[in-house]
């Protein structure tokens, strides 16, 4: 029997959506809350001094004080600066990093251990970086794949725009949700797609093209759109670079654009050289760079800004990725569509399921994967308020036991004492964390943070009216 | 006329525009009027060239692109309706069920679209765009974007047919072309 191409899409799309279901709500949720990455980094050490003041003399002093104390070891030596989207100075190498006081001292070392979990589970799933962003980037591909497959399952596409059917048993506000979300957001679910699977796929391209070019030379390949490094600047020079005088030029030669941090490129060789980032108004790029050498003296910039057109689109991808353009009202709009796209993903297969004839055990594990990530998440935060240090453990173990739990629950009651436990963690996490930094509570980096979390808190409790029906579906 | 658009005036105007053309949209959806639909289509396409005068190229397209992702739920909220409610359908509870065969079916299909489709969608994209006569950096932008959209093409157009192995032959086939052609070099 020939089939429709409605019903052939929709096979296609059920095949995806149920393989990848679980990645992709994993990977989509953790996104939406990772674009405000710098907003949580902030929040777990809020008593930080801040400031959005650019001081070169102060970025000069710390940067001494650092190799003071750390010595010249590392690869790299970085300067983080106030104007970077968190309003505080940091300096660091490849293994630490510090704060820096008002006077150039080090201040207390940079540890936002959470924020770091969260982001290593939107680009890793946890697994080892280099096959983990592989199949991250994989997922984001195949969203393509079901994305193109969704529209042409979706008969009803136009005649349905606006439809939503809540109530009934549930499963028509699930469809019209999940379908709802998908249409109107599919601009934004392409530009994800397409971005994400950059990151890890881009390295495979880039090593099939210079083994088949360029002799494998890797850098021949990349060097169009990655402007090389260069080489024996720092020949018959000593001394610490003059960062100073390179960050006075920077101020003066680009008032407009906004300092992110700047690298000193292999400290102490002669291969030495500094590099600043500067971000650019109204331009997705990551940042135009500039660069000097050890003595301050200007060499050349990066050519993002004005480059050829290719070099500017893919190095326009991480800000368009993450919604870091344009500040909170960006990162808000990233942070609804984002999640809105884990909805699609948990929706999807709520979705299959209800539609089953027969119900067993997945039935449960599903609702308690979908409430357990957010509470596993939520439970990590709170252990490191107890100097948990394994938190990708802590996050794991809480997930692992949470569905074994659930599986435990009548399917129906699942998602309710989710909710219930999730609304409650939110809550204690705010009380624990705001009782560890009492004297930072009211502090800009504080207390935006505790309303978003008692927000989330209100919004996932579950009300009267679906307890009730929850219990009666229930029984 | 620039410096009017520019500042917050410009980002209400836009805003405003934004909504307003989506109202028309969800007007033009509710009375099933095809001209109306039209002018409102035209609304938003003018709001998007709005919001790049207002916001520049990059950041205006990406807003006048996926706000009306989220304008629109006023709209949405607006026409639902509550169905009466009706307990779900008595459905036989059971235990797992494991059938080997379908495992083994559905871990070939995975084998397919996730790995070698891959391998192929990497092949072609490596030689279509760096074949290209653009500039090096073009080259590589293009691949970026062409990689995902060919795999997930071969993924759909696999996944979707019955003749699964025809798929995957003319797959094979132009895997085979792109190799011989790179070998070739």
């Amino acid at each position: 029997m020939r089939r429709s191409l409605n019903e052939a899409s929709l096979e296609a799309h059920s095949w995806l959506g149920l393989a990848l279901g679980a990645a992709m709500y994993l990977i989509c949720l953790s996104g939406a809350l990772a674009v405000f990455n710098q907003e949580f980094e902030r929040w777990e050490q809020p008593a930080v001094l801040e400031s959005e003041e650019i001081d070169p003399r102060l970025a000069e002093r710390a940067l001494e004080n650092f190799v003071a104390r750390h010595g010249m070891e590392g690869e790299h030596w970085f300067i983080v600066f106030p104007t970077s989207g968190i309003p505080r100075l940091v300096v660091e190498n490849d293994e630490v990093a510090h704060f820096v006081n008002a006077d150039g001292s080090l201040g207390a070392i940079e540890a936002s251990p959470w924020t770091a979990m969260l982001i290593d589970l939107h680009y890793y799933l946890h697994m080892p970086s280099g096959i983990g962003m592989i199949v991250v980037s994989a997922c984001g591909a195949m969203l393509l794949a079901l994305i193109l497959s969704g529209v042409f399952a979706h008969r009803r596409i136009i005649k349905d725009a606006f439809r939503f059917r809540r109530g009934g048993n549930g499963t028509q506000g699930t469809i019209d949700l999940h379908n709802r979300l998908s249409v109107w957001g599919l601009p934004f679910h392409v530009m994800i797609s397409v971005t994400g699977a950059y990151y890890g796929l881009a390295g495979i391209l880039v090593f099939v093209a210079a083994h088949t070019f360029f002799e494998g030379d890797l850098e021949a390949v990349t060097a169009p759109v990655f402007t090389p490094e260069p080489t024996g600047l720092a020949r018959g020079t000593q001394g610490l670079p003059a960062i100073a005088r390179a960050v006075e030029y920077v101020l003066r030669e680009d008032p407009q654009g906004k300092l992110v941090f700047l690298t000193v490129h292999e400290p102490g060789t002669e291969d030495e050289f500094v590099e600043i980032f500067v971000q650019q108004p109204g331009r997705l790029i990551y940042a135009e760079s500039y660069r000097f050498d050890r003595a301050g003296e200007f060499i050349e910039r990066g050519g993002y800004l004005d480059g050829p057109g290719g070099k500017q689109l893919v190095y326009s991808l991480y800000r368009l990725h993450f919604g870091d353009f344009a500040g909170v009202g960006t990162k808000l709009l990233y942070g609804f569509l984002g999640l809105g796209l884990a909805i699609v993903s948990a929706t999807g297969i709520s979705i299959w399921l209800a539609k089953r004839k027969r119900e067993d055990v997945l039935n449960a594990v599903w609702p308690a994967f979908v409430w357990g990530v957010p509470l596993a998440l939520t439970l990590a935060a709170i252990a490191t308020l107890f100097g948990v240090s394994q938190l990708e453990w802590a996050f794991w173990g809480s997930l692992l036991a949470l569905v074994a739990w659930g599986t435990r629950l009548p399917s129906a009651l699942v998602a309710r004492r989710m909710r219930v436990l999730l609304a409650g963690s939110l809550v204690l996490l705010v009380v624990l964390h705001g009782g560890q930094h009492a004297a930072a509570v009211f502090e800009a980096a504080a207390w935006p943070v505790y309303v978003a979390l008692l927000l989330c808190a209100l919004l996932v409790f579950p009300h009267r009216f679906s307890s009730r029906r929850s219990l009666e579906l229930a029984a | 006329m620039r410096s009017l658009l520019v500042g917050p005036l410009g980002l209400f105007a836009a805003w405003a525009l934004s909504g307003l053309s989506m109202a028309l949209v969800y007007r033009a959806w509710s009375i099933g009027s095809r001209p109306l639909g039209g002018l409102a289509w035209s609304c938003v396409a003018l709001a998007l060239l709005l919001w790049v005068a207002v916001a520049g190229k990059e950041y205006g397209l990406s807003y006048g692109l996926f706000y009306p992702a989220l304008i629109v739920w006023l709209f949405i909220a607006h026409a639902s309706t509550a169905l009466p409610f009706k307990p779900e359908l008595e459905r036989a509870a059971e235990g797992m069920r494991w059938n080997f065969t379908r495992f083994t079916s559905h871990g070939a299909h995975a084998l397919v679209v996730f790995v070698l489709f891959f391998i192929a969608s990497a092949l072609v994209t490596v030689v279509l765009s760096f074949s290209l006569p653009v500039a090096p950096a073009t080259r590589i932008a293009t691949a970026i974007i062409l990689l995902p959209l060919l795999w997930s093409l071969l993924a759909y157009c696999y996944l979707a047919t019955r003749r699964k192995l025809w798929t995957f032959l003319v797959s094979l086939t132009l895997t085979g072309v792109c190799l011989i052609s790179l070998l070739l070099r």
